[in-house]
């Protein structure tokens, strides 16, 4: 299922998920998103504020696999360049609104999520 | 059919549950999961046939959990997940035992997949062989292996239960067909060696001039021809037995040579430099007489005392006694079962023939006999007629029976006149008698001439 938002694009994208498994799978997946996903981002912007460059880099490590197979495509390279820049260990250009932009995004994934499949 | 359990240790929720459910696709699989290398350490006397670990724990790093598991049992393979695109890495563990290793992304499930499945079979194919060993074992149980119970045998089984106790090197000498490797399969799988290689090697059965390379081996390029290294007989047996047949066909360079293998515990392959140490317990076999073969300067007398060991020399089939029946008993109800027929009886005629016969093929000679009169039979019961005594030896019937002299010259006379055609001039001028001697014969009608 794709689900496109107001600004353009689809926001994530399921068919990934359905070639991996049955739509029970799929169900537990989307479940475990909206478990695991909005908290870790929230550790995000905690350990950036507190300049904990080596927590950032392994949180945005681990929500990667999670924004890929939801087909997020919007955050792929956010994800990626967030990990990139805390390796540095050191705050860089760019990084707060990056950090922003994926907190933006994944509560209007969880939202429609939630909308779509009457969680 | 046992599940084939699988621990899956990875901390990202996510990750771990797109493993878990593909790998349980396979109703065969017992996924467990753990997010912490504790808990998975916790939990290794379940007995999993495949770990899977994510190399960056919060608890543990890949490496340090993988030579935990190592160290509780090395057997167990592991195979390392990690985002880490670092060669390094990879080779170290690699290098530290893990069966392999993965990068995160899309195509790992699948990675994963093939690599458990390659796993399960392997681990079904070594099972396999560990029962057909424990079966060959069974097979070569002194008494399965070596049916008989005369006085003669009955000594050598108490030789070959000695023989079985220790490594010491054994010769066993006796004439063809009285189951020399038999008998050398059954010490070996009897012994402490017994689950590692049986290496048999006949030497008469090699043309000389590849005698060395088979038995050392080579390195590439050793010679022409030498495509790639080859590992020899001797290595092959390593920590196994080494059945060297008809040992006295080696010529003395190479007698030299396996002196040397045997006296420095160490070998070099041909053309190589590589000193490669060596526990191999020896058998030989022969049917010559070593010590004469000593005596004509043939066998080096240093190497003759080096490998003679235990001596075991196996009787003729002809001085067992009743053992020719229970053999021929034993052979015929092998050969009806593997051909699938019914039982068959030997008469009393025939079992009277059999006892008679002087074998000079041995055990071997009597199992064709068997075979040919199984099939020659009328399915029932072998009878006299159905047994036949094909031997090429010139000695064959005249030593089979207890005769007075008189006996064994007519068999003679009328052997060669068979072979002569009945030339009686030809016969007596081979036997260096008068002729009037055969013609007394005839006329006395003590040989018959068709």
């Amino acid at each position: 299922m794709v689900q496109i938002n107001k600004g353009g694009g689809p926001l994530y994208d399921l068919s990934k998920l359905k070639k991996i498994g049955n739509d029970d799978f799929v169900r537990k997946m989307i479940l475990l998103f909206i478990k695991e996903v909005p908290p870790s981002v929230m550790l995000i912007k905690v350990a950036y504020m507190g300049k904990d460059f080596a927590t950032l880099k392994y949180l945005a490590h681990r929500i990667r696999p999670s924004l890929q197979n939801m087909g997020i495509s919007r955050l792929t390279w956010e994800a990626d360049e967030i990990e990139n820049l805390a390796a540095l260990g050191k705050d860089s250009p760019g990084l707060e609104e990056m950090i922003e932009k994926l907190d933006q995004v994944v509560s209007q994934v969880v939202e429609s999520l939630k909308a779509e499949f009457k969680l | 059919m046992e599940q084939f359990k699988i621990f899956i240790v990875e901390d990202d929720p996510w990750y771990g549950e797109i493993l878990q459910y593909h790998l349980s696709l396979n109703p065969d699989y017992e996924i467990f999961r753990f997010t912490t290398g504790k808990e998975c350490l916790a939990n290794l006397s379940k007995k999993p046939g495949l770990i899977s670990i994510d190399y960056s724990l919060p608890d543990i790093n890949g490496f340090d959990l993988l030579k935990k598991i190592r160290d509780f049992n090395h057997d167990i393979p592991v195979i390392v997940i990690s985002a880490q695109k670092d060669v390094n890495t990879a080779v170290s563990l690699l290098k530290e035992g893990a069966r392999d290793y993965f990068m995160k992304d899309d195509n790992t499930k699948d990675l994963l997949w093939n690599a458990v499945n390659k796993e399960r079979e392997r681990q079904s194919l070594q099972k396999e062989v560990e029962v057909l060993k424990e079966e060959l074992g069974q097979k070569y149980d002194f008494n399965k292996a070596i049916k008989g119970n005369s006085p003669a045998l009955l000594r050598i089984f108490s030789l070959l239960e000695k023989a079985s106790r220790t490594n010491i090197n054994v010769s066993v000498t006796g004439e063809t067909g009285t189951g020399k490797e038999v008998v050398s399969k059954a010490i070996h799988y009897n012994s402490e060696r017994k689950k590692k290689p049986f290496v048999a090697v006949n030497m008469a059965a090699i043309p000389r001039e590849l005698i060395e390379s088979e038995l050392f081996g080579y390195e590439k390029g050793a010679f022409t021809g030498a495509q790639s290294r080859k590992t020899g007989k001797f290595e092959e047996a390593n920590k196994g037995t080494l059945f060297l047949d008809e040992i006295a066909e080696l010529d003395l360079s190479l007698q030299s040579k396996i002196l040397r293998v045997l006296q420095e515990r160490e070998l070099t392959r041909v053309g190589g430099n590589e000193k490669i140490p060596l526990d191999v317990r020896l058998i030989v076999a022969t049917h010559k007489n070593l010590p004469d073969e000593v005596k004509k300067g043939n066998f080096r007398e240093d190497l003759f005392y080096r490998i003679m060991g235990l001596p075991i020399d196996l009787p003729p089939l002809r001085e067992r006694g009743n053992d020719i029946l229970l053999l021929a008993k034993h052979f015929m109800g092998e050969f009806c079962k593997s051909n699938k027929m019914e039982a068959i009886n030997i008469s009393p005629e025939a079992k009277d023939k059999l006892m008679k016969y002087n074998y000079p093929g041995n055990v071997r000679e009597l199992k064709a006999i068997i075979d040919l009169a199984a099939v020659m039979s009328d399915g029932k019961q072998i009878n006299s007629d159905d047994i036949y005594f094909a031997s090429v030896s010139t000695t064959d019937n005249f030593s089979g029976e207890e005769k007075t002299m008189k006996e064994y010259t007519i068999d003679i006379i009328k052997h060669f006149l068979k072979k002569y055609d009945n030339n009686i001039i030809k016969v007596a001028d081979k036997l260096d008698i008068g002729k009037s001697t055969i013609y007394k014969m005839i006329q006395n009608k003590e040989i018959i001439v068709n």
